[in-house]
């Protein structure tokens, strides 16, 4: 933990990962120029184009742990992963950029949460923007952890150092550059991590005997894995699940509702540059699997059942596939991976504490100013917190899982709150309020009771549906003009 | 209620994931033209977001239909 230790790694391999580390941070110190208002800052001066922001949020999506989790997954359950990227993304997506991001970009929102205030009230708003930052912290040392693992496993780096040096290179674009150099940098990461894809791929189905001979092979030892949906007794991802809890509840709550996501769509130049950047990430979406579920399948074919944990299948790859050069670019598709997670998450929770946490706890309202100074300050103290985390998450074995189970019980009542207040003008504040906090309590109890995640997301869904209708027929509507760019009906009139 | 789900082919997994492709698909086309291409700078074709919508419904449809 606290030594440098020899490793085998190719120089090549090194001087990749070092030009890289140093190329992204260079890249995005030239952003620091730019930033002169907190508009720069958090929302890049809504300057964004269409095709960068889609190239974003497919970098800010894709983390460490779906390059790990979804390549092993794959080797273990076959292309069912990928529903995680198909019925479990597209369809939400769809719904996002069609119908949830008009709203969010003509209200001029800089997050969910001021989203929630506007259309609810700021009990709403402060809520969810807590429980939004809490989880984000956590989530930025975990993601840490990761990377500082991956570093120290491949170059020999103690953790300390490892960590040091992520955070530090992430920190040093993010905060000089804010969102603007966050898209970019993402940009270039997204790049860098389907190349690789495409060659890892290239090479593996090389080594196997050429394309036929992969699929054959799959086809006769492991038909199973050729299967987009498992049975409905399956423990982890039963199909009844995968389309209720993933496809209609916890996909369209992660792509409508994510602040990390969401923010950069904030960010673009236009309304329609805001909805078509969502619908080129959908289209994608399509080819993720190709990079994390490919591996997988590729291990599977070469090593059979010899991989003793799933989580090594990617490992597996590396060594005894990837030639020196090629292992450097993988690793340093990882590392853009969870640097491009890292700085999102950094960025926009620095937004939800400034503008819904501060902004609203306080009488009076926070000049541009000093929402500027305090963006860059809180960025800072959300890395520190975060580095200072990161080595405890090694005392709690799967505490990412832990992290994403927590943040499930949240977001079927806060998925209920964003579709039915943007498509009904009838629900009302009270029943916002009422709906989130029993929502939460029900998701809660299903928590104790054991149920699966999946469907803890479906059903409080559910619940917090039909509790926002029922107390809205006791409670006081938001007057109309409060409404505007807010509701759909509203928006549709003005057009 | 659990019975019922267990016993359920997994041909109805498919149909089900199909259906709510389709059911997007009918979504956005039921959204005013004006309000898809809202903010685009011209008004070129391929500025209607709905045809986006409709290429990759068919390759998710494709998709499904092999897998």
């Amino acid at each position: 933990m606290w030594e440098f230790t020899q490793t085998s790694v190719h120089w090549i391999d090194i001087v990749l990962i070092v030009s890289y580390l140093a190329g992204i941070t260079v890249f995005g110190f030239y952003y620091k120029s730019h930033i002169k208002t907190a508009k720069d800052y958090f929302l890049a001066n809504r300057s964004l184009p269409w095709w960068v922001i889609g190239l974003s949020i497919i970098g800010t999506n894709i983390g460490s742990n779906d390059y790990i989790g979804a390549a092993g997954n794959a080797y273990s359950i076959g292309i069912a992963q990928a529903n995680f990227e198909w019925i479990g993304a597209i369809p939400a997506m769809i719904l996002s950029a069609l119908v949830f991001i008009p709203f969010f970009w003509r209200a001029g929102v800089y997050s969910i949460p001021e989203y929630l205030g506007l259309r609810y009230n700021n009990a709403v708003r402060f809520i969810a923007a807590c429980v939004m930052s809490v989880f984000a912290v956590v989530i930025v040392g975990v993601f840490l952890w990761a990377t500082a693992i991956m570093l120290q496993t491949y170059l020999g780096w103690p953790i300390w150092f490892s960590i040091l040096v992520t955070a530090t290179v992430v920190g040093f674009y993010t905060i000089s550059g804010g969102l603007g150099a966050v898209a970019i940098t993402d940009t270039v990461q997204t790049f860098i991590m389907f190349f690789t894809a495409i060659i890892v791929a290239f090479i593996g189905i090389e080594k196997i005997g050429g394309f036929d001979v992969f699929i054959k092979t799959l086809q006769n030892n492991y038909p199973d894995h050729l299967h987009s949906f498992l049975p409905a007794n399956h423990p982890v991802f039963p199909w009844p699940g995968v389309i209720l809890g993933l496809g209609i509840v916890l996909s369209p709550a992660y792509w409508c509702a994510n602040q990390a996501i969401l923010q950069r769509t904030f960010a673009a130049k236009s309304e329609w540059d805001g909805k078509a950047s969502m619908m080129f990430a959908a289209c994608l979406k399509t080819f993720v699997p190709f990079l994390i579920v490919m591996p997988g399948l590729l291990a599977l074919t070469l090593a059979g059942k010899s991989i003793t944990h799933q989580d090594q299948a990617l490992p597996w790859v590396i060594k005894h596939i990837l030639p020196a050069g090629i292992s450097g670019l993988m690793f340093v598709a990882f590392i853009a991976a969870l640097q491009s997670s890292i700085d999102s998450t950094m960025n926009s929770t620095s937004v939800i504490i400034v503008r819904d946490i501060i902004n609203v706890a306080k009488k009076t309202k926070l000049t541009d100013g000093a929402q500027l100074r305090l963006g860059k300050l809180f960025t800072f103290i959300i890395l520190i917190v975060g580095i200072a985390f990161a080595p405890i998450t090694a005392y709690f074995q799967g505490i990412y899982v832990y992290v994403q189970y927590a943040l499930s019980l949240f977001q079927g009542p806060i998925f209920a709150l964003m579709l039915f207040g943007i498509l009904d003008k009838r629900i009302t504040p009270s029943a916002g309020l009422f709906s989130m906090i029993s929502g939460l309590a029900v998701a809660a109890v299903l928590g104790w009771l054991q149920f699966n995640m999946l469907y803890i997301a479906f059903l409080s869904f559910v619940y917090s549906a039909i509790a926002l209708y029922i107390v809205s027929l006791f409670t006081k509507r938001k007057p109309e003009a409060e409404l505007k760019n807010v509701v759909y009906s509203n928006v549709v009139e003005i057009d | 209620m659990t019975e019922i789900l267990y016993s359920l082919p997994l041909w109805y997994a498919k149909v089900t994931a199909m259906l709510i492709f389709l059911g997007m698909l009918i979504v956005a086309w039921l959204l005013p033209y004006n309000f898809v291409v809202q903010g685009a700078p011209d008004k070129k074709r391929w500025r209607d977001l709905r045809l986006w919508a409709t290429l990759l419904t068919i390759v998710q449809l494709f998709i499904y239909y092999i897998f």
